[in-house]
């Protein structure tokens, strides 16, 4: 039996518009299935704990990236119960990742689908998977605002009027505790996957010369310090701000994926 | 496996990068091949291949298996197969290695030693046949 989250407020209460299709085509699965609308995503636990049932094959996130958080971050106790994803937003990160891209091919793999694992990673006590950005860009953008804020709202402000080299945040990295950098940041991104031992990928990228420079690094924490305060973002929710310490943990999450066409989750 | 200099440019399958102007202190500990472009002090302990590159300056105790040398090093390298210093590399430190080689213009200031080959390793018999021209 599938238990099915719906987040009815996710995408401007998007599955209003949807439900009777939704309802209509998943009747049309063979496998049983229960419908829990989701009040709030502070009560996934609970409702998670409520719902289950012995014979649970799967639970379904159906809404945004912010909905499929909350949920991995709440199955992460469960031993080994499988996440499906049916998205109710454009950009839902994890099942892009997946080649989900609309909630109708969400549903349609709850039909027929393979089972891939995910690399769960940890902030705090917080789980993640996937992922993880951290965005000086949107640290510079806030930092301009706050002082400016009058002059922003008259001339309006996208990060492409701030100049690259000025997008640039100075942090302090500090990797498994062994290597300490130090970088002008214009780029941070940590993925959770299964090579290296396990251990998370991190690439980060700087300006020089204002042409993009890479680095590379594996590890299994992090810790980053930076001179603003800059949001780590999963998906397109923000989960914590630097400092922040984060984690690969040995937990993987299994997930409902499709049997023939998958894509990789994109490592350059 | 001994690589070529267009496998330099090649991030896709290192395990660690270290970007031109980037600046890294400590111990770093691999299994897979490092890149260095940017500045590195510490230690480096690479299972796989180590590659400087040219803007790379190491300031560290080096240990990988094949290392390959085109910035600056100031320290001992200690290459379990092969050391190849190129053209624009400059080594400052005693070297241990089963192969050396220097490009012209390549330096290399302080001892080297050259391994001998452990008993319990394959022995390559040379032979002098000349392998048939792959030409298709």
């Amino acid at each position: 039996m599938y238990l099915i989250l719906v987040n009815p407020k996710a995408n401007n209460n998007r599955y209003q518009q949807i439900e009777r299709s939704f309802v209509k085509m998943i009747d049309q699965l063979e496998t049983p299935y229960e419908i829990v609308l989701i009040d709030d995503l502070s009560n996934v636990e609970d409702l998670l704990e409520q719902n289950l049932k012995k014979n649970t094959t799967a639970v379904i996130a159906v809404g945004g990236n912010g909905t499929v958080n909350t949920i991995i971050d709440a199955l992460a106790d469960y031993d080994k119960l499988p996440l499906g994803i049916i998205p109710l937003s454009k950009n839902n990160h994890l099942a892009d990742s997946l080649g989900i891209t609309n909630w109708k091919q969400g549903i349609k793999l709850l039909g027929e689908h393979g089972i891939d694992t995910l690399r769960l990673g940890k902030i705090g006590e917080k789980y993640f998977t996937g992922m993880l950005q951290v965005s000086p860009k949107r640290a510079v953008i806030q930092n301009i605002l706050t002082k400016q804020n009058w002059l922003m709202n008259f001339l309006g402000t996208n990060s492409q009027n701030i100049p690259k080299e000025d997008q640039l945040v100075g942090c302090s990295l500090e990797i498994d505790k062994d290597i300490k950098t130090q970088i002008q940041a214009s780029s941070i991104e940590i993925q959770f996957i299964d090579e290296f031992n396990k251990k998370m990928r991190i690439k980060t990228t700087t300006i020089s010369s204002k042409s993009p420079i890479t680095s590379i690094f594996h590890a299994n924490k992090i810790n980053i310090n930076s001179s603003l305060s800059m949001p780590v973002i999963a998906g397109n929710d923000v989960v914590a701000k630097t400092p922040v310490e984060i984690e690969a943990i040995s937990q993987t999450l299994p997930i409902l994926s499709p049997i023939t066409k998958k894509e990789p989750i994109e490592v350059e | 496996m001994a690589k070529d200099r267009k496998d330099f440019a090649d991030a896709d399958h290192l395990d660690t990068l270290i970007g031109k102007e980037v600046v890294v202190e400590g111990t770093l500990k691999s299994e897979g091949d490092v890149q260095i472009n940017g500045k590195f002090t510490g230690k480096l302990e690479i299972d796989g291949d180590l590659i400087i590159g040219e803007h790379g300056e190491i300031e560290a105790e080096v240990a990988g298996q094949n290392v390959y040398v085109a910035g600056d090093v100031e320290g001992d390298i200690n290459a379990i197969e092969k050391l190849e210093i190129l053209e624009t590399g400059r080594v400052t430190g005693n070297v241990t290695s089963h192969a050396l080689s220097i490009e012209p213009g390549g330096i290399l200031k302080g001892s080297s030693e050259m391994q001998e080959v452990s008993s319990e390793a394959p022995i390559s018999n040379p032979t002098f046949e000349v392998e048939e021209d792959k030409t298709e």
